[in-house]
């Protein structure tokens, strides 16, 4: 279970080692996805998302505002996305150098807890990427409309699964953020 | 905008102190023809989008929930009025922030 609470100047994350795989693999994704973005787009719908047209009825001008700027965004989802997993990388498990206790009743190590702090810019990065990891996943998904869980089914049960959790991970993260906003 | 995550107690807490009363047209001065629009979209949670009302234009918890609101009810709301740079600009962030926003001109 994912674990969020204000620290003192940041934001504490405790994850499992499975939920850190899994980040890291929608991470991982990400960049396959941003590292393409240079006009011949290998997942439209992603793109789309990820780059929304800034002009809704001027296709001209929409063309002209992705020319002058998705370069610029691009770059910006890549640092976030870098950062967050620069944060992660340095994650620790608790208790390390404690012996884990095993036994037939316990699963691997799989369920072993790393705590990281994000601080200052690296939240907001953070923000900004669990929005481009659920993005993702929502194109994926085919999420459309308010309310929408995506497709149904086993091939997509990871995905669901997946992109409700970083929803909440963002939920608990904003609201972790709330109290400083409200000093200022 | 989405708002399966539960466990957030300060959004609806603060929804429930619009006053119906309030007009969240945004004003404008008709030598400034250009705006900001931020439109509804499926993925982002409603908790994030005040944070981004309140993180970048620095709007005060209830304005960026009165317009986070009205994206959600209305499907668009105006959140910035001016020059077509200065509106351009704040699309281009919102993009940063994965909010969906376009630059419109206002009717003649």
């Amino acid at each position: 279970v994912t674990r969020v609470q204000a620290t003192a100047g940041g934001v504490e994350l405790a994850l499992t080692s499975d939920e850190l795989a899994v980040l890291a693999a929608t991470e991982r994704d990400l960049l396959g996805i941003l590292s393409g973005h240079n006009g011949s787009h290998d997942d439209p719908a992603a793109h789309r998302t990820l780059f929304p047209d800034a002009y809704r009825d001027d296709p001209d001008a929409a063309a002209e505002f992705h020319a002058l700027t998705d370069d610029d965004l691009t770059a910006g989802k890549r640092a976030d996305a870098v950062a967050v997993i620069t944060v992660f990388a340095e994650a620790r498990p608790d208790g390390s150098g404690a012996p884990q206790r095993r036994g037939p009743w316990t699963r691997q190590s799989s369920g072993r807890t790393h705590t990281v702090v994000f601080m200052g810019d690296q939240l907001t990065a953070l923000l900004r990427n669990l929005t481009d990891l659920r993005l993702l996943l929502a194109d994926r998904l085919g999420i459309e409309h308010d309310g929408d869980r995506g497709h149904a089914g086993r091939t997509y049960a990871k995905d669901r699964a997946v992109y409700a959790w970083l929803g909440g991970l963002q939920e608990l993260t904003v609201s972790a953020l709330l109290p400083g906003l409200d000093a200022r | 905008m989405c708002d399966a995550w539960r466990v957030s107690t300060a959004t609806p807490d603060a929804a429930e102190r619009i006053d119906e009363a309030t007009d969240l047209t945004v004003e404008y001065a008709l030598d400034t023809p250009w705006r900001t629009v931020v439109w509804n979209d499926p993925v982002n949670l409603m908790s994030y989008v005040v944070y981004v009302f309140r993180s970048y234009f620095g709007f005060s918890r209830q304005r960026a929930t009165q317009l986070m609101m009205q994206v959600h009810q209305d499907g668009r709301a105006i959140v910035a009025t001016g020059t077509r740079e200065a509106m351009e600009a704040h699309v281009h962030a919102m993009h940063g922030f994965g909010l969906t926003a376009t630059v419109d001109r206002l009717e003649k």
